[in-house]
């Protein structure tokens, strides 16, 4: 992570950027201000920002937009900041490559918590070979999964789902983004397999890693 | 084996029959051999018993006879009114069908199944008026005397010599849920006939001599238990199929009778019910219209026929087929028959022995694998005689023929010696044939024969001849006459059938060419009516419903109160009432139903000029024609459900846009507040915190206040007071709320009437939309103009595009370039106030670039 994480807020409400600023400049990050959409991911380019918070309601063009431009080309993560809470409008934002989603009215100590996250995981996402957490220890080479010195036994499946959550720690996945990366697209709809899976991993895991369910969007696997 | 172990479809259909279908009554017949066993008497201690348990049970009629031990019984019981229905001079009492209806009762009892119901009633017959009751849910308890069940009437004529009119279909009996005999042994019912307690006085006498012979009465009484029987044997039959119990039914047994206009067909359906009913079959009664045009009467008794053997179970069928043999294989084989029913040739005459072979003949050599009962017909056929009338045309015809081809003879003659005259007559034979029925044509081939041979061939003007090769040249003339007599009519027959069918398909073309390109419901439905019109020759008119218990006209000619409660019925019943039909035969119309996705949404009125849609068949192409009716009326249908859903779409589209605005104009502010307030908390030194509180909770207050005022305006809650006001006054208020220098007045003052409170809202809610929007400084300007009060806002900025102009007034519309903030309110409530003075608002754009909103209040006295 560079020292000083550049953010830029997109978002129509003056007020909200206004209150965006204070509660980020405090933390010691820097902030920019886009005022709608063409204007922000104009900014993006010039910028290169390490993390975007999006509004979805903008006035020239919806959030979604926005989102699926700026994913054409960049990879920067993006933490949608909206009003509507929901669950499609969610899976829709997430599907579409959205990190996270936090509706409005919102607590600013949390939203910098998962920006803090998200800009994390980017770093992480490159080629690290294991992961570890508390006395979590997944190491993706050897399919093995520790805590502490004893290790877990998991089956093939539920390995996969507990590497996905892994890579992605922090970020919600939607049901039908899991569902497609483990089983294929045509299992996209087969929610019941997922239910079952995440079930068998929080028995053998216990406390040492939690599997957090977002209702009616899918599942996240909680970061420190 | 499959079909002995596994109950088929229709016997669960059975089943669910029996075991009380939805919503459907069950009947009780109290069967009887003859009149005097006690069926009344025992129908009414029973219903007092019922009635003392407390079932809410009505007697709908009951005939006592004036037996005075019935009529007792009926003290204490509740009755239903009857009916008075003028009849000649007089009046009769009838049963009240509709009091019934609603009577709210669950049991009725209704005496006399098998009566006959006064001319105007809704029903010819009582049966038809129990069925609608059953239809409606009410159980109904009656009587009925053996001889009175169709199947059974020539059986019991047999026995008694008594024919009876009055019959009830068998298969309204199959469907009765419980038949109780009333059974009493003959000498004792011989007793009480003498002791008066059956007829009173002299009848007494005279009955006992006739009807209730001792013989007679056994016999009923013997007939009255087998049926009895039949129907539990039937039952207990049903229960082993529905239970899977293998027993030693018959599979599959399906019989057809073919069934003409002649009354022996009468005969041969009442042997075809009661085969089928000895082996447990389901039977066929088919129609072959081999395109001759009936007379009127035959296409009554055709029709009588048809309805015979519907009432006797059968499922009637009529195909156009121009040979009769022909046309009953061809269904045989299509619906899997196993047994034919046939008449036994008539008397049968030498001609149409040798080139004719009779049906019976024709079906025993072609059936193949299928069996075939030949049936006698009884003494009273006489439908040898039956075309006479029709077809002397014919014979007048061919005497024209024959005449003219004699004289014409006479002239060839002298060139050519007699022999060509031969071929002549020859030639004259093949034109009658062309003409005339086959009876005219082949009678033409023997009398041209006999002419040739009486004028032509030596010695003259005797039937006798001396050249033996004029002997061998008549026989082979006749003999080729006959055979192109033959082969010529038969292809005109055929030519007319398939004229026939050619014409209805034409008509059902243009028919639905017309309807289909019409493009609306009213236009398609007078041009199909006029389609109609010109068809048949007879007016029709189209009714739809609309709401609770409403008819509408859509087309043709307007119906009296009267038909109106025909159309009602079919409607409400789904089937045809009026003339040629069981319901309601006395009225001038045919009403037919006309279906939408399954339920009757409306009807079609016709009014027959004649005897024209007396028969099935003629109603064929008719309703062929409701059904194109019927779909023109779904597809309105159709399109009025896809409008609906479209409007509903669009006002949850509005749900959803208030959805939006509202938590989007609530919970920014509540976000604001809540983050400033946490971040102070957690000790930032940052004031500007404060002021982003004040200013979120001050927009906060503000939605609040719209949302209520335009809710209160919604809900007429706001009533204008009109007091005399200042102009200026007026706008100086509202200015000194705004605390902004930037709004110009211009123009001078006057005087008006108006509310000023709801003046103030208006002019609130534009000047601060003007100065959120606009640019540069805002005016304000009061003026006088004939009638009205106007005042106008305005502000420098971009014109609004033309699209959006209307649509800024709406609520939850903010402009496409508007910036954030404001929920889309504001306009919209000015709008819906100036309403209420009686005014209205207008958004204008001058030559300046600035956006004017006008409004424009009339001076209310």
């Amino acid at each position: 992570m560079t020292p000083q994480p550049k953010i830029l807020v997109i978002d129509d409400e003056p007020q909200i950027r206004r209150l965006l600023r204070v509660a980020v400049e405090a933390v010691g990050w820097k902030v920019f201000e886009a005022g709608d959409g063409a204007c922000g991911l104009s900014e993006v380019a010039f910028l290169r920002p390490d993390c975007i918070i999006l509004d979805l309601g903008l006035p020239d063009l919806s959030g979604h937009d926005v989102l699926a431009r700026l994913r054409e080309w960049s990879q920067i993560p993006v933490l949608v900041l909206s009003v509507r809470d929901e669950p499609e409008e969610k899976i829709q934002a997430l599907e579409a490559g959205a990190d996270d989603y936090v509706t409005k009215p919102f607590d600013t100590r949390e939203l910098l918590a998962r920006c803090r996250t998200i800009m994390r995981r980017r770093e992480n996402r490159e080629e690290a070979p294991t992961f570890s957490q508390g006395t979590l220890l997944v190491d993706y080479t050897a399919h093995s999964v520790h805590i502490g010195s004893g290790e877990i036994d998991l089956t093939a499946t539920e390995f996969s789902v507990l590497r996905l959550l892994c890579l992605n720690a922090g970020k919600v996945l939607t049901h039908s983004h899991i569902l497609r990366s483990i089983w294929g697209p045509k299992a996209a709809d087969q929610r019941q397999y997922l239910r079952v899976y995440v079930a068998a991993l929080r028995k053998k895991l216990g406390d040492a890693c939690q599997i957090k369910t977002e209702p009616g969007i899918g599942y996240r696997l909680m970061s420190e | 084996m499959m079909e002995t172990e596994r109950p088929t479809p229709e016997d669960f259909l059975e089943a669910v029959h029996a075991d009380g279908p939805s919503g459907r009554g069950n009947l009780r017949v109290y069967l009887g051999m003859c009149p005097g066993v006690g069926k009344t008497y025992t129908m009414l201690e029973d219903a007092r018993r019922r009635h003392k348990d407390g079932s809410n049970l009505l007697v709908g009629w009951v005939d006592t006879h004036g037996r005075s031990e019935t009529a007792a019984l009926t003290e204490g019981l509740p009755l239903l009114a009857r009916k008075k229905l003028p009849y000649r001079d007089t009046e009769v009492e009838a049963f009240d069908i509709d009091a019934a209806l609603q009577s709210g009762a669950d049991i009725l009892l209704v005496d006399e199944l098998a009566h006959t119901n006064a001319p105007g009633s809704r029903h010819p017959k009582r049966w038809q008026d129990i069925e609608e009751l059953l239809a409606a849910g009410i159980d109904v308890w009656t009587t009925l005397n053996i001889q009175h069940v169709e199947s059974l009437r020539d059986a019991v004529a047999g026995i008694t010599g008594v024919r009876v009119q009055e019959t009830v279909p068998d298969t309204f009996l199959d469907g009765a849920h419980e038949i109780r005999v009333i059974d009493l042994m003959p000498e004792q019912l011989r007793e009480r006939l003498a002791d008066g307690k059956v007829y009173m006085g002299d009848r007494a006498a005279e009955a006992a001599g006739n009807f209730f012979r001792e013989g007679n009465l056994r016999a009923l009484r013997e007939m009255a238990l087998r049926f009895t029987t039949r129907k539990v044997d039937a039952e207990k039959r049903g229960y082993m199929r529905r239970h899977r119990i293998a027993g030693p039914w018959r599979a599959g047994e399906r019989f057809l009778v073919a069934v003409g206009p002649s009354p022996y067909s009468e005969r041969l359906i009442r042997i075809a019910s009661r085969l089928a009913q000895a082996h447990d079959a389901s039977w066929i009664a088919l129609h072959v219209d081999n395109g001759e045009l009936p007379t009127e009467e035959e296409s009554l008794r055709l029709a009588a026929n048809l309805s015979l053997a519907r009432a006797l179970g059968a499922e009637t069928m009529s195909i156009a087929w121009p040979d009769p043999v022909g046309g009953i294989l061809h269904v045989a084989r299509r619906e899997n028959i196993t047994q034919i029913v046939a008449g036994k040739a008539l008397k049968e005459s030498w001609w149409r022995a040798l080139f004719s072979p009779s049906v019976a003949d024709r079906l025993q050599r072609e059936s193949g694998p299928i069996d075939l009962h030949l049936v006698h017909p009884d003494g009273h056929s006489n439908s040898s005689h039956r075309r006479s009338a029709n077809r002397l045309n014919d014979f007048l015809v061919a005497l024209l023929i024959l005449v003219s081809a004699t004289l014409i003879g006479f002239g060839l003659e002298a060139i050519t010696g007699h022999r060509p005259v031969a071929f002549l007559y020859l030639l004259a034979v093949a034109i009658t044939g062309v003409f005339t029925s086959r009876l005219a044509t082949m009678t033409m081939a023997v009398a041209s024969g006999l002419t040739w041979n009486f004028f032509f061939t030596e010695p003259r003007l005797t039937f006798n001849m001396t050249a033996s090769e004029d002997v061998a040249l008549l026989l082979a003339a006749v003999l080729v006459a006959a055979i192109i007599g033959h082969l010529t009519t038969k292809l005109r027959e055929r030519e007319l059938a398939s004229r026939l069918g050619e014409e209805r398909a034409q008509a059902l073309y243009q028919f639905t060419r017309v309807t289909a390109a019409a493009p609306s419901l009213a236009k398609g439905v007078t041009l199909a009516l006029k389609q109609v019109d010109e068809l048949f020759r007879c007016q029709a008119s189209l009714l739809v419903e609309s709401g609770e218990a409403d008819l509408t006209l859509l087309g043709g000619p307007a119906l009296d109160d009267k038909e109106i409660s025909v159309c009602r019925w079919a409607l409400d019943h789904g089937r045809q009432a009026g003339r040629f039909t069981d319901t309601l035969p006395e009225s001038q119309i045919l009403v037919l139903p006309l279906f939408a996705n399954g339920k009757p949404v409306g009807v079609l009125a016709i009014r027959p000029t004649d005897q024209q849609f007396s028969s099935p068949i003629a109603r064929d192409l008719l309703e062929t024609f409701a059904t194109h009716f019927s779909v023109m009326l779904e597809k309105e249908d159709y399109q009025k459900a896809q409008r609906e859903s479209a409007l509903g779409e669009k006002s949850r589209q509005f749900q959803r846009a208030l959805l939006d605005h509202v938590s989007h104009e609530i919970k920014t502010p509540v976000a604001v507040i809540l983050g400033s307030s946490e971040q102070l908390m957690h000790g930032s030194e940052n004031r500007e915190l404060l002021s982003e509180i004040q200013e979120a909770a001050i927009r906060l207050n503000r939605v609040f206040n719209q949302l209520v005022t335009l809710s209160r305006a919604e809900a007429g809650l706001i009533q204008p007071e009109m007091v005399v006001c200042d102009a200026h006054d007026v706008i100086n208020d509202v200015r000194s709320r705004l605390t902004d220098d930037k709004i110009g007045v211009v123009g001078d003052t006057f005087s008006f009437r108006t509310d000023p409170s709801i003046l103030d809202t208006i002019l609130f809610n534009l000047l601060q939309n003007a100065l959120q929007y606009g640019q540069g400084s805002v005016e304000i300007q009061a003026a006088r103009r004939d009638g009205y009060t106007v005042f106008s806002v305005s502000s420098a900025g971009k014109k609004i595009p033309s699209q959006e102009q209307s649509r800024i007034f709406e609520r939850f519309q903010r402009g496409s370039q508007a910036p954030a903030g404001g929920m889309g309110l504001g306009l919209a409530i000015s709008k819906e106030f100036a309403n209420l003075l009686g005014g209205d608002i207008r958004l204008e754009y001058s030559e300046m670039g600035r956006n004017i909103f006008v409004i424009e209040i009339p001076d209310i006295a």
